[in-house]
């Protein structure tokens, strides 16, 4: 089995089938086994699917991971696909994000090529914080000073994409800074009395709206 | 230093999302004699009032503009991309 | 008992009582006052000793603006009890006395010490004999100053910083604020508007109509979607119109299109012999204990007043029983002298004119001074209004307001005299500036030595640096300046206006500690193995794993694992990469053939060396760019900048967070691969210098065949979700070959065998390639490209100095910054060394004078202070001819 063209920046490409064990994780995993995260395997990737006390935090602001979502960056003149689940960000006229469900990186990044757009795989690099309830905002403005949304800007002095996602906002940003923002939202939430949710009861709470 | 800075993408940001290389400076075009080659790498203007300089959007849409500035009073006169990147009209 | 009964205008809760001690004693007040109007209230009229003199001081503003009721509450120091509010269980204690505040030992320091305390007295006195210095400075950091703090305390509390954009933010909740809100409120705008007090209403709140009229106003206003806060002091005005705002245990940063500044005014002292003796007060500290804490201020008094807030005093007094002997409108009546007597530091008598009025309480005003200080920071201008005697804010920025009081709307008050210091031999002491204890007569001296300008003054005299921070005391000084050296205020004028407004605590402005770290995919593995982990600008990075020389020696022997994710990792791409990066770097890289790999290094356009890494041609038209770890958004933006004048089709995208690196490198490194992949990793199918896409381990991985190390190596880059997996497969299958992990530490040792050089360690801002020895990166012939004119210049020049590689006895090891000596001149200096066990020898890399810069010549490195002999060499020191790295 070869590797062409950009495929070693695919997280998608791995070939897990037989000999080698393989699953990729999120920068944040520490910090959520150090929360008391419950792990499972979703699409090939180590995700937390719940915490102690989340449906209390989400009450207030829950601080959801997002970083297995599939991420393109589009360079040139592009545009958004018509897919509802496709979640397109245009940073400037010749720059773009798309974040989508794992596993669609190479159909999606087919599409765009085809469109005459530069696309560079970037579900490796970036991971997502996502900030979700009554409070988001109000949290949101202890990490930064971006308000009209979606912009980049910088999230507790890093570079981020703030997207605006209905009930709350995601954050997009480096994935080496994982550990670092990740106990930065969560300290910041603590007096909201919000804090970490895992993956199950975000799902529950975007499919009750 | 806290003023705010016109990006042409974003809008009016803190000044401290950005980096700046300073002065706009002329490159030689050919090759300079040693009193040109210092003046272009040592020599600044250095204005007391308007100046043409390079900010780049560091904490942001990373594009690198040009912008007109005081540098009496940071007040921001006019930020605009460079000349090739503008998108042409019509 | 001083307590009134109930009113309507009081902020008391009688139902709750509230217990605190007081210098250990146990002291009742009820929920709703502070602890000054507890106390005041309890019988308590000292409230401090002044900062030099140790006066005794008592209530004078009420408000939180003076720096008499400063007390320290709970161990911590310079609280203003008149403000702060009263809670369960506080303990209360003076601070700045021995002894108590009613008998202070160190008031001893106002009958005697004065003559030797004039302003700038550390200039003057206490120098001789100069071996008494510290002993003297010891006595008057004892003896002045304020609270004391606990260098010992831990940060206690916590403290949030938030960001708030609105389109107008009002300063100041009085009347005029919360109706300058209302009215943008209405007109569509998004509108916050912040108050220092505990309830916003200004001085509406001292009358019973005035708090139905404040009511009604803040719910208007709430009801109009003006966001009020209350306990909110806005401490500055910045550029761009940021506006920080103290509430406590929450800075707000607001930014604003509009900001309107309703900030009113400070009451002024009078100036006159006594005006520091408790009981002498200002209107507002009357009126508050009557009206919000239901407290009767004494039982006779006499007001002195230049406006009609003098007057509203009178009518609270009486209204709360105390006995008024006189009232002086000095807007009617100018007095020529006025001096207050006192025992035991309080107030007993006012002598106006030769009339000896008895009383306990004496209500001076003076001058209302608009409080502009916000509006001077943004940059407004202030100018003096010789018809009310005040500084008036004028010529205001866009986008700056202001309305009411503090834009100067006063009425017409009387203008005090700069002093009513009866004419006779020992006045006595009149106040000018209560925080430092200045009196005219300091001020005069001052003058007299030469400070007469405002400004040089104030630093001499420090009159406004105190905690009042020129509130109470800017204007007095400016008009006893005035009348000293016969000029005008307004030639005179203001000192610069500097936020922060009022004092505000470093804990907050720190608040929480956001100091961004960089960790690779890999962190947790290395904490697993017992590594030592380091700083490397924004990076946490293995140092070592506790044994660097054994580290070493397994990448020598065996193989060793290192983790290079922090590589920046770059890829530049489009039809013109090869022609932007041929002009951009000195090197060839037009020429280079798919799948191979060259060493670059990045020049200014100065000539000087900014950063290396490697570029893999992956496609005619893609490279990969590997930069320095702390290289990587640098050489991005540099690269942007170039190109946003050349505007070249070339993308520049930064991959370094999306990719991990582990370099795999020693003698059974190649074994170790081969396991891994079904990459023909031969000598001839992966040569030296070659990069190759496959499959590692199940993960789609681009292969690097570079030799940083020395040693046969492959540094492998792929998606860093996989790093776990992907180190831990690695050492499974290496066990029997031995492999282990190595560090930052062994990396350092193992390049350095090679004299491989390190940008900036072994470079500074200075370098050229030329003299740091890279004369074959530099290709001449092909066009311009940055930074060729200054290297030709260098070549044409000459080379002074030269980077090389130097070895001595083991026994000997430099410092890195030691020195090359000559002739006992420092020549040149050491960049890196170490003590190598491969090489056997101290081995390093050095900046020598270009003669030196030959084979085997012998230099001086200074050790331990005296010169120790070295040799040069141009060769790596291990495997001279490359033959290991290149099997």
């Amino acid at each position: 089995m070869t590797v062409g063209g950009l495929d070693f920046l695919s997280v998608e490409r791995a070939e897990a089938a037989g000999e080698f064990r393989l699953l990729a994780r999120s920068s944040m995993e520490q910090r959520q086994r150090d929360a008391e995260a419950v792990f499972a395997e979703r699409d090939g990737w180590l995700t937390a699917v719940s915490f102690p006390e989340e449906t209390a935090h989400l009450a207030s602001v829950g601080i959801a991971d997002l970083s297995h979502l599939g991420k393109l960056e589009i360079r040139g003149a592009s545009q958004p696909p018509l897919d509802p689940d496709v979640v397109w960000y245009q940073v400037h006229p010749e720059r773009a994000l798309c974040i989508f469900p794992p596993g669609r990186a190479a159909a999606l990044q087919q599409g765009l090529v085809r469109g005459g757009a530069h696309v560079i795989d970037q579900s490796a690099g970036l991971a997502i914080l996502a900030l979700v309830g009554p409070h988001a905002r109000a949290l949101l403005r202890r990490l930064t000073d971006l308000d009209e949304l979606p912009a980049s800007g910088h999230a507790a002095r890093v570079r981020a994409d703030v997207l605006d996602r209905g009930s709350g906002v995601w954050i997009v940003f480096g994935q080496d800074y994982g550990h670092y923002l990740w106990e930065v939202a969560v300290d910041a939430a603590a007096p909201f009395g919000g804090g970490p949710i895992g993956l199950d009861v975000l799902e529950q709470e975007e499919s009750a709206r | 230093m806290t003023f705010l800075l016109l990006c042409p993408n974003c809008g009016p940001r803190a000044v401290e999302e950005f980096i700046t290389t300073g002065e706009v400076t002329v490159r030689p075009t050919a090759a300079p004699s040693r009193r040109e080659l210092s003046r272009y790498i040592y020599f600044r203007t250095n204005a007391a009032g308007s100046q043409r300089e390079w900010w780049y959007h560091r904490h942001g849409c990373e594009l690198w503009f040009l912008a007109e500035r005081d540098t009496r009073t940071n007040e921001v006169l006019g930020t605009e991309l460079p000349p090739a990147t503008r998108p042409e009209a019509g | 008992m001083t307590r009134l009964p109930p009113r309507a205008t009081e902020r008391l809760d009688r139902s709750q009582t509230v217990a605190f001690t007081f210098e250990g004693r146990t002291v009742q007040g009820y929920a709703g006052d502070t602890i000054g109007s507890a106390l005041y209230a309890a019988g308590q009229r000292i409230f401090s000793r002044s900062f030099k003199y140790h006066r005794p001081r008592g209530l004078l503003c009420c408000s939180g603006h003076c720096p008499n009721c400063m007390m320290t509450v709970d161990d911590v120091p310079n609280v203003r009890v008149c403000a702060e509010p009263l809670r369960e269980g506080a303990a209360v204690r003076a601070q700045n006395v021995i002894g108590s505040l009613e008998r202070d030992l160190l008031s001893v320091v106002d009958r005697v010490a004065g003559p030797f305390m004039p302003p700038g007295f550390y200039y003057k006195t206490f120098i001789r004999p100069r071996r008494f210095w510290p002993l003297y400075e010891k006595l008057l950091r004892g003896a002045a100053g304020l609270g004391r703090v606990d260098p010992h305390a831990e940060r206690t509390g916590r403290f949030d910083t938030e960001d708030r954009r609105v389109d107008t933010l009002v300063v100041g909740g009085g009347r005029d604020g919360l109706k300058a809100s209302i009215a943008a409120a209405s007109g569509g705008e998004s509108v916050a508007l912040v108050d220092e007090n505990p309830e916003v209403g200004g001085s509406l709140l001292l009358s019973e109509t005035g708090v139905s009229q404040a009511r009604k106003l803040c719910e208007q206003a709430r009801r109009a979607g003006v966001d009020v806060l209350a306990s909110a002091r806005a401490i500055g005005l910045y550029e761009g119109k940021l506006v920080p705002v103290d509430c406590g245990e929450l800075l707000i940063r607001f930014r604003a299109e509009r900001v309107i500044v309703v900030a009113g005014t400070a009451e002024q002292p009078l100036v006159f012999p006594g005006n520091d003796l408790v009981g002498v007060v200002l209107p507002q500290a009357a009126r508050r204990l009557v009206n919000h804490w239901a407290v009767r201020p004494a039982e006779s008094a006499v007001v002195i007043t230049a406006d009609d807030t003098g007057l509203e005093a009178v009518e609270d007094l009486q209204a709360a029983g105390t006995k008024i002997v006189a009232v002086v409108d000095l807007r009617q009546r100018e007095p020529r002298a006025i001096a207050a007597r006192g025992r035991r530091g309080a107030v007993t008598a006012v002598e106006i004119d030769g009339q000896r009025l008895a009383c306990d309480l004496v209500v001076a005003s003076g001058s209302p001074q608009p409080n502009y200080a916000l509006l001077a920071h943004a940059g407004a201008k202030v100018e003096h209004d010789p018809a009310r005697g005040v500084f008036i804010p004028t010529e205001l920025p866009a986008g700056v307001e202001s309305v009411g009081a503090a834009a100067g709307l006063i009425g017409a008050p009387a203008v005090p005299a700069a002093s009513y210091e009866p004419a006779r031999r020992r006045p006595g002491k009149s106040f000018v500036c209560l925080c430092e204890d200045q009196t005219t007569k300091d001020l005069k001296l001052a003058i007299n030595e030469g400070f007469d300008s405002i400004e040089l003054s104030k630093r001499y005299t420090t009159v406004t640096m105190g905690p009042c921070q020129g509130r109470l005391c800017h204007l007095n000084s400016i008009r006893t300046y005035a009348a000293e050296t016969a000029s005008s205020e307004a030639s005179i004028g203001t000192t610069t206006a500097r936020p922060p407004w009022a004092p505000v605590s470093l804990q907050l402005l720190a608040g929480r500690a956001h100091e961004p770290a960089r960790r690779t995919a890999l962190h947790h593995r290395h904490r697993e193995h017992g590594a030592e982990m380091i700083w490397t600008g924004e990076w946490r990075r293995p140092y070592s794993y506790g044994d660097p020389a054994g580290e070493a020696a397994v990448v020598h022997d065996a193989v060793g694992l290192i983790d290079v994710s922090t590589l920046g990792k770059i890829l530049v791409a489009g039809p013109e990469a090869a022609a932007f990066l041929e002009r951009i770097y000195p090197n060839r890289f037009g020429n280079m053939e798919e799948g191979r790999i060259r060493y670059g290094v990045l020049t200014s356009d100065a000539g000087r060396i900014m950063d290396d890494g490697t570029l893999a041609r992956l496609s005619p038209n893609e490279y990969y760019v590997t930069t320095t770890s702390t290289g990587a958004e640098g050489v991005i933006e540099w690269f942007e900048w170039w190109n946003a004048t050349w505007q070249h089709d070339v993308e520049i995208i930064n991959v370094t967070s999306a990719l991990a690196a582990v370099n795999i490198a020693g003698p059974s490194s190649r074994e170790l691969l081969g396991r891994l992949t079904d990459l023909d990793v031969t000598a001839e199918g992966f040569r030296y210098l070659d990069a190759k896409r496959a499959y590692v381990a199940g993960i789609p991985s681009l292969l690097l065949r570079i030799g940083f190390v020395g040693e046969l190596g492959y540094e492998v880059h792929f998606p860093s979700p996989y790093a776990v997996d992907f180190w831990n497969t690695v050492l499974e299958r290496g066990a029997d070959l031995g492999v282990d992990v190595f560090g930052l530490e062994a990396q350092r040792i193992l390049r350095l065998e090679k004299a491989h050089i390190i940008i900036g360690q072994d470079t500074d801002s200075e370098s050229n390639l030329l003299e740091a020895s890279m004369p074959w990166i530099l290709k001449l012939d092909k066009d311009d490209f940055v930074g060729r004119w200054s290297t030709e210049h260098v070549d044409r020049r000459g080379l002074m100095t030269r980077l090389v590689g130097f070895e001595m006895d083991a026994a000997q090891l430099p410092l890195e910054g030691g020195q090359i000596v000559e002739n006992g001149r420092i020549v040149g200096r050491v960049t890196s060394v170490r003590r190598s066990e491969a090489v056997g020898r101290t081995i390093g890399l050095a900046w020598v004078p270009a003669e030196s810069a030959q084979e085997g010549a012998e230099i001086d490195i200074q050790v331990d202070g005296r010169p120790a002999p070295a040799t040069v060499t141009l060769k790596p020191f291990y495997d001279a001819e490359g033959e290991r790295l290149r099997a």
